[in-house]
């Protein structure tokens, strides 16, 4: 079966870099909005993707083909288990724990670029899980909108005792 | 007679010396093994403690974490001690097994500890382990025969650079 993208090649090309947890450090100055999921996320680079790389989560940045090599953007893929039923068996799903766009590269169709990115990893790992899924802020309807276009679709809301946000399940066969 | 009385002479000292390195080295290399191997046991463990933290299988404990570095602290207690009969026994016998390991070991847990920072719940949902509703549940049970059946779709990769193609700060 073969899945053609309409693959919005960024006007910028950027190229995607697997980084090492040394190389996070990079990161320290990354911004992607004042909104508070936006906030989380680029908390996340910083503080939350040393701990999760180390839980066997890559991480790419996305840098700029100049000689600046900017960081515009940077995503993350891992697994998580599913439990399907009380009584089941847990599932493997390949997860995208963090995704974001730098906030002076936004609307230059980076994130699609990203997703585009991460699907094709996703699916070189097709053995671990065919499927490919991702939780976003329901306040973030320009995300959504770009997960929809890629294949992504919602499952449910999930409400966790920690948090006041009911995040948005959304997933995709790979 | 000569001959045989120099062949008896090697003999001796042959025999002296393997009789010492069965006494001093290999028993040293045995416990430089040994150390090596529980420092692994202790990491896999550790790691595996974070993890389930991280996605929020295990609430975190600080008697885990102060038992973690307490171990680490443990082990390296004798460092000292250990690498200077280390140096004595390189010098006598040219090498000694598991010396890079240790010494490797030794670094490492230095960098864990001057590192240490206790695990906590993955900020990112999706990196926690969930259980979904009845409706979720037959959705992906739907998804996951049909991927499964179907197999991969063919899709374009874009290639990945390593992190030599970042500029580094200050370079």
């Amino acid at each position: 079966v073969t899945e053609l993208f309409f693959r919005a090649m960024p006007s910028d090309p950027i190229v995607p870099v697997l980084v090492t947890t040394s190389d996070l450090a990079l990161a320290a100055d990354f911004r992607c909005g004042e909104g508070l999921h936006q906030q989380e996320l680029a908390r996340w680079i910083k503080e939350d993707a040393a701990p999760a790389m180390k839980s066997k989560t890559r991480v790419w940045f996305y840098v700029t083909n100049d000689e600046q090599k900017n960081i515009a953007a940077y995503s993350s893929l891992g697994t998580s288990n599913w439990r399907l039923s009380p009584d089941a068996d847990k599932i493997k799903v390949q997860i995208i724990p963090a995704l974001a766009v730098h906030e002076d590269h936004q609307g230059k169709g980076y994130a699609q670029f990203v997703l585009q990115h991460l699907i094709g990893e996703a699916t070189q790992r097709f053995e671990i899980s065919p499927l490919l899924a991702l939780f976003v802020h329901p306040d973030n309807a320009v995300a959504i909108h770009v997960y929809e276009k890629v294949g992504f679709r919602c499952t449910e809301h999930v409400r966790y005792l920690d948090v006041d946000t009911a995040y948005l399940g959304m997933i995709r066969e790979l | 007679m000569k001959a045989s009385l120099e062949i008896d002479t090697y003999a001796q000292s042959w025999k002296a010396q393997h009789e010492e390195v069965g006494e001093v080295l290999w028993p040293f290399e045995d416990h430089l093994a040994i150390g090596v191997a529980l420092f692994r046991m202790v990491r896999e463990q550790e790691e595996a403690w974070r993890d389930r933290i991280l996605r929020g299988i295990q609430d975190f404990d600080p008697r885990f974490d102060e038992g973690f570095q307490l171990i680490y602290r443990c082990w390296l207690q004798p460092f000292r001690e250990i690498t200077q009969r280390l140096a004595q026994l390189e010098q006598a016998y040219g090498s000694v097994k598991h010396a890079d390991e240790f010494r490797a070991a030794c670094r490492e847990i230095q960098d864990i500890l001057r590192s240490w920072r206790p695990p906590a719940l993955s900020t990112a949902i999706g990196l926690r382990e969930m259980a979904l509703n009845d409706q979720a549940s037959t959705e992906v049970k739907d998804m996951l025969a049909r991927a499964k059946a179907r197999g991969p779709k063919t899709v374009e990769t874009i290639p990945s650079q390593n992190s030599s193609f970042l500029r580094k700060p200050s370079n």
